[in-house]
C-alpha cells in the first residue's frame, strides 16, 4: 500500500464532492417526485424536504433566494418538477439535491398561485356581491384603463361612441403585462379617484395566457379594484380567461366591445325610455284631472239630493200645518151649524147676551151667506 | 363620481321619481300640474343631453401627482 494514495476523509470528500459538481447532468437536472419530510427553517430560510418516488429517494434544499421567488408554497405530498444541482454535503457525506426552482408537477406554478390567491380572498369576502358598486345606468364620463395601442380600447371606444355619442371618453394609458404591469394599473385606477370626474371605469385588455393575464391576478390590482369609489368594469381577455380582477370588479364583461355595451345602453333605448315616461305624465295628469271631474260631479248630485230631500221634508210639514189650520179655521166651525154675531157698529163679535142692546143692527155670518137684523 | 343633481343620471332618477309620484293617487291637482310640468321639463333637458355629440377622447395622465387632461390620438 503506497501511504501516497490514502486520502484523508475530507480529501476523500472533495474528491466526491468535485465529480458531482462537474458532472454535465448533474450540474442543471430536472427532478420529478413527490414531496416528503417537508421542515422549513425559518431563521435561515431555507426548506428540507426528500424527493421520493416508488423506488428511492433523494434529500433536497431550496436556499433562501430561491425560496423567495416561489409563486406557490410547498406541501406534503406534492408532486412537483425541481431544477437544481446535485452537490454533496461534505459533514454528513451524504449527497444532496439544491433547487434552484421548482413547479408543481401537472398544475403550472401560476394556475397553482392563482387558486390560492382566489381562496384567501374569497374567504376573505372580497368578491362578495355586497361589495359591488352600482353601475351608472346613464354614464356621461367614461374612463378606459387599458394599452393605448392596443386592439381592446379600440373596441370599447368604437362601441360608446356607436351607442352612446354623447358620452365623454378618458383613455388611461397603462401598461397591461410584464413586469410594471402591476404597478402602472395600481396607479391608473388610482389616477380616476383621484380625477373624481368619471362616472365608471372599463379596466380592459386583450386575450393571453396565463403568464401575460398575470397582473390583472396580482393582489395589488385586486385591492386597487376592491377600494375603487368608481365602479369598474372589467374586460381582461377571452371570455373563458377569467382573472381575479373580473371576480372583484363590480360587472364583469366577456370582451372589451361587451364591456361598452354593458357601459352605456343604446339611444334609441333612453329616448324610448324618457318618451315613455311623458306619455305616463299625461296619462296620469289626465286620469287625475277626470278623477277630480268625477269627484265633482259626486259631489254635485250628492248636494242635489240632500236639498231635494230637505224641500220634500219641508212640503210634508207644510201639508200638516195645513191641515191643523183647516182644523181650527172657524168656517169650518160654521159648517157645523153654528155662525158668527157681530154688533154691525163695531164689528165686535158677540159673546154674551149683555153685548147687546135693543136696537143694534147685528151681522150674523153662516156657513153659506149673511143675515143682518135688528133686534128688538 | 360627480354627485351632480344636473347631469344626465340625475336628472333621469328625477324624472323617475316625478312619473312615480304623479302615478300615485294621493297627489292634489295643483300639485299634480307642478309636478306635471317639471317631468315635461326634465325630460326635455334629459333628450338635449343625449344629442350632444362628444367627439374627443381625452387621456388622463398623472404628472408629478397631479391629473392632466390631454387629447388623445387614437392610433
Amino acid at each position: 500500500m503506497d501511504e501516497r494514495n490514502i486520502l484523508s476523509v475530507t480529501e476523500a470528500t472533495q474528491y466526491i464532492k468535485t465529480m458531482f459538481e462537474t458532472d454535465i447532468i448533474l450540474n442543471n437536472v430536472f427532478i420529478r417526485g413527490e414531496v416528503s419530510n417537508l421542515k422549513y427553517y425559518h431563521m435561515g430560510g431555507q426548506v428540507y424536504f426528500t424527493l421520493k418516488d416508488e423506488n428511492c429517494q433523494i434529500s433536497c434544499v431550496i436556499f433562501n433566494n430561491s425560496v423567495n421567488s416561489m409563486k406557490f408554497n410547498l406541501e406534503e405530498g406534492m408532486k412537483v418538477i425541481a431544477r437544481g444541482k446535485v452537490s454533496v454535503y461534505e459533514r454528513r457525506g451524504q449527497y444532496n439535491f439544491r433547487i434552484f426552482e421548482v413547479q408543481p408537477d401537472g398544475i403550472g406554478a401560476l394556475a397553482l398561485a392563482f387558486e390560492k390567491l382566489k381562496k384567501r380572498l374569497y374567504e376573505e369576502g372580497i368578491f362578495d356581491d355586497k361589495y359591488k358598486k352600482p353601475i351608472p345606468l346613464y354614464p356621461e364620463k367614461i374612463a378606459i384603463l387599458a394599452s393605448p395601442s392596443g386592439a381592446a380600447v379600440h373596441d370599447v371606444i368604437k362601441v360608446i361612441r356607436r351607442r352612446a355619442p354623447w358620452a365623454g371618453i378618458y383613455i388611461v394609458p397603462i401598461v397591461v403585462q410584464g413586469e410594471t404591469a402591476k404597478e402602472s394599473i395600481v396607479e391608473g385606477i388610482n389616477l380616476i379617484n383621484k380625477f373624481k370626474e368619471v362616472d365608471v371605469a372599463i379596466l380592459t385588455r386583450g386575450g393571453g395566457s396565463l403568464e401575460e393575464l398575470w397582473s390583472f391576478n396580482e393582489e395589488d390590482v385586486v385591492r386597487a379594484i376592491f377600494s375603487s369609489i368608481v365602479p369598474v368594469i372589467s374586460a381582461v381577455g377571452h371570455e373563458i380567461d377569467i382573472t381575479l380582477s373580473d371576480l372583484v370588479a363590480d360587472l364583469r364583461a366577456a370582451t372589451p366591445s361587451q364591456a361598452g355595451e354593458l357601459v352605456v345602453q343604446e339611444k334609441t333605448i333612453i329616448v324610448n325610455n324618457i318618451e315613455n315616461m311623458e306619455k305616463r305624465l299625461k296619462e296620469s295628469l289626465k286620469e287625475l284631472v277626470y278623477s277630480k271631474k268625477e269627484e265633482l260631479s259626486e259631489l254635485c248630485s250628492g248636494l242635489k239630493q240632500l236639498l231635494e230631500s230637505k224641500l220634500n221634508s219641508v212640503s210634508v210639514k207644510v201639508g200638516l200645518f195645513k191641515e191643523k189650520l183647516n182644523l181650527l179655521n172657524p168656517k169650518t166651525i160654521l159648517k157645523r151649524g153654528y155662525s158668527i154675531v157681530e154688533r154691525s157698529a163695531d164689528r165686535l163679535i158677540v159673546k154674551e147676551a149683555k153685548q147687546v142692546n135693543s136696537k143694534d143692527r147685528l151681522k150674523i155670518t153662516l156657513y153659506k151667506g149673511k143675515i143682518q137684523a135688528d133686534v128688538v | 363620481m360627480p354627485k351632480k343633481e344636473n347631469n344626465l343620471e340625475g336628472m333621469m332618477k328625477k324624472l323617475e321619481n316625478i312619473v312615480g309620484s304623479l302615478e300615485r293617487e294621493d297627489i292634489g291637482l295643483e300639485k299634480a300640474i307642478k309636478l306635471y310640468d317639471e317631468g315635461i321639463k326634465l325630460a326635455k333637458e334629459c333628450t338635449n343631453e343625449l344629442n350632444k355629440v362628444e367627439t374627443k377622447i381625452k387621456e388622463l395622465v398623472s404628472e408629478k401627482g397631479k391629473v392632466k387632461i390631454k387629447n388623445f390620438e387614437e392610433a
